[in-house]
């Protein structure tokens, strides 16, 4: 009996409406999982760009008076000409909002996640 | 109404509200009144054709709401946009968080230029700044920056009873620690720089500054907080959004993230690597700074030697505390107060802080954390513990 | 427009009057829950939109909206007018235009559902301005999943109630008191 009263034209727009529905809602929970990148910085300028969470070979990267190495989802400085170290003494970096700097060669790492993270601190003094 | 004249009213009727193709149907219909009919036949037979063009004006119509929704969220999203900017100046890491703007690179480009600008006039190793002229002549002009910049340290240091100098300089320069020549000064030469040293003898007026004889003044604990002074000023004449900046640690907060006008400061864990923090404060429109015994270090034989050196003794501050951290409203004054409370020790740079009316956050060597009254830090790591918890 | 006939101003004025009806007694049994956005309603006065767009056209069925929103406005104040009203408009622009294109498969089920997401929509464009977050957007799936579960039944309502009333304006027709 309902099959008068619905009608094929209905089912159609139903399931659009479901799948835009889906389509907005789906960006919001993929987000949350986090996708790590990391940014390599010389001078200010964006040197590269790497996805933490899927480039999981192993290699490095040469900057300005160092080296960089990228294994297993993790960066760090492995190699640096600067006085102090501080940058090799950072180690490996791996999460979200990490960083590590060689200033005298005015090259830095940091990591960011795709989605503002709300655990994340906005600054961090010291 | 004979029964012709209701026909004939009738099909009048349909005349005017009926297109003519449709009346055969209708009139089928009527004679049925039981009849189900199928939605749709009844339906298309009974759209008064009124206007043929209203499914055009009402496309446009369409058209026009969606334009306006893309606008209005637009508008509303605006608020959300965060572009981070990474620099390096004044010796150190700059963090630019920068909300809610869409033109997001003059800004970054201005602030850069302020905290050059700022380190060019400042700045100890650049011979040509201010204070450079200051050291050598002992006498420079500073222009309207010089009450801002040296009336409330001038003030410092007499509250501190001279705990907090920036005349310094002559100790500092002899560690240099942080530099390639850090070293441990004998014993003669840290007398000599301690004679030099007395805050009392650095006087502004007029925009002019002096000091005495073989004075070095330093302004390296205080550059950065007052960079974000001027940073902040930038901001407001600029009507910014928010914005969150951090030069080397030195925290500015202003404005709002997003519609949230409460930023998350965390303090770093003083024994830890570089992203490693002892807790977090929830702060809106503020500075935050921070002096500890970790920054800046320099090892012989075994001894770490940190930078913040002690007016009074010549060598780098040794007492209760590991880490003082200061939020004030001027940024100038929570990182002067930071080194002033971090060389007065636990007691009196508590007092200090607290005559200042600024909260601070003390962390000593066995893990504890002293707070002024009313801070709330939420303690992140489990190594730390408030002082009053045991 | 047409020439309105005393017979059509009456039945327009039932309309008006059951759709305010319909609406009152939707915000009587169903206050704002928790757990639903703001605006999520059944869409009762709905049926009576459709009702009128197909059968009085285009410009009554623009002023039932306008009115329905001004009793809202007396009822529960300016923002809710406002809401209303753009829900209203963007509702009845689509239905409009669903009507218009008349097409064979789609009966008041899909107009229903489509009307309702569109209302719901320019209501939370509304409530965007109003409050000035744009973490309202979060909203919108769960809008669009109301407004498909509203939209349909009352569609499917108006589907198997129209021939009847249909049937009874031909009837009332027929007796020639409706000129």
């Amino acid at each position: 009996m309902m099959r008068r009263f619905i009608r094929k034209g209905d089912i159609l727009i139903a399931g659009m409406l479901v799948c835009i529905a889906v389509f907005i809602w789906l960006p919001a929970v993929l987000n949350s999982s986090g996708r790590l990148t990391a940014y390599i910085y010389e001078d200010g300028i964006l040197k590269e760009s790497i996805l933490l969470s899927e480039d999981t070979a192993s290699r490095t990267i040469e900057v300005h008076g160092g080296r960089i190495l990228i294994e297993d989802g993790r960066i760090g400085y492995i190699e640096a000409d600067c006085p102090d170290r501080t940058c090799m003494r950072s180690g490996m970096l791996s999460k979200a909002g990490q960083t590590s700097a060689c200033v005298p060669n005015r090259t830095m790492i940091v990591i960011e996640n795709k989605k503002a993270d709300r655990d994340l601190p906005d600054a961090v003094t010291y | 109404m004979t029964e012709k004249d209701k026909e004939a009213a009738l099909n009048r009727y349909l005349e005017e509200h009926f297109i003519e193709e449709e009346k055969a149907g209708l009139e089928a219909e009527k004679n049925s009144v039981t009849s189900a009919k199928r939605p749709e036949t009844g339906r298309s037979r009974l759209i008064p054709y009124s206007n043929p063009k209203a499914k055009y004006y009402c496309l446009i119509g369409l058209l026009i709401v969606s334009i306006i929704a893309l606008v209005i969220v637009d508008a509303v999203r605006k608020k959300d946009l965060l572009k981070v900017n990474y620099g390096f100046s004044m010796g150190t890491v700059v963090i630019e968080n920068i909300y809610g703007e869409k033109d997001y690179q003059p800004i970054f480009d201005d602030i850069g230029g302020i905290i050059e600008e700022c380190d060019g006039r400042l700045s100890l190793t650049n011979e040509d700044s201010l204070i450079s002229v200051l050291n050598r002549t002992h006498t420079a002009d500073f222009g309207k920056e010089a009450g801002r910049l040296f009336d409330p340290l001038k003030k410092l240091y007499e509250d501190s009873d001279g705990a907090f100098d920036i005349t310094v300089g002559s100790i500092s320069a002899l560690w240099a620690i942080g530099t390639e020549n850090a070293r441990v000064p004998e014993e003669d030469e840290i007398e000599d720089g301690l004679s030099h040293i007395d805050g009392s003898l650095i006087s502004s007026a007029d925009g002019i500054v002096t000091s005495g004889e073989g004075q070095i003044t330093d302004l390296g604990a205080v550059g950065k907080g007052y960079v974000c002074d001027l940073i902040k000023d930038y901001l407001v004449e600029k009507d910014i959004h928010g914005a969150c900046i951090s030069v080397g640690g030195s925290i500015l907060l202003y404005g709002a993230h997003g519609d949230d006008p409460v930023y998350t400061v965390a303090i770093r864990d003083p024994e830890g690597e570089a992203s490693d923090t002892i807790g977090t404060l929830a702060l809106s429109d503020c500075c935050v700074s921070t002096s500890g015994n970790y920054e800046k270090t320099y090892e012989e034989y075994g001894v770490i030697y940190h930078h913040i050196m002690d007016p009074k003794t010549g060598y780098p501050v040794e007492n209760d505390l590991v880490s003082a951290t200061v939020i004030s409203d001027s940024g100038l004054l929570s990182d002067a107060l930071s080194t002033a409370c971090f060389t007065l020790g636990l007691e009196k740079g508590m007092a200090l802080a607290q005559a200042y009316g600024a909260e601070a956050v003390f962390i000593d060597h066995a893990h504890q954390i002293f707070v002024t009254p009313g801070t709330e830090l939420n303690i992140t790591n489990d190594r730390y513990r408030f002082a009053d918890a045991d | 427009m047409r020439k309105l006939s005393s017979g059509r101003i009456a039945l327009l004025g039932l309309f008006f009057a059951l759709t305010i009806v319909l609406s009152v007694i939707e915000n009587l049994l169903l206050p704002d829950f928790a757990f639903l956005p703001p605006g999520a309603k059944p869409g009762l006065s709905n049926i009576v939109v459709m009702l009128t767009a197909t059968i009085s056209g285009v410009f009554p069925t623009f002023l039932l909206i306008t009115v329905k929103s001004l009793f809202v406005l007396f009822t529960r104040g300016g923002s809710a007018f406002f809401m209303s009203l753009a829900g209203g408009l963007l509702s009845g622009f689509v239905m409009t235009v669903m009507l218009k294109a008349n097409l064979k498969n789609v009966s008041f089920a899909g107009i229903g559902m489509l009307s309702a997401v569109s209302h719901n929509f320019g209501q939370l464009l509304i409530s965007m301005l109003y409050t000035k977050t744009s973490k309202m957007i979060y909203y919108l799936p769960v809008l669009i999943l109301f407004g498909i579960v509203s939209g349909f039944l009352t569609g499917l309502v108006l589907n198997i109630v129209f021939p009847g009333i249909i049937n009874s304006l031909h009837a009332y027709r027929k007796g020639g008191k409706y000129e």
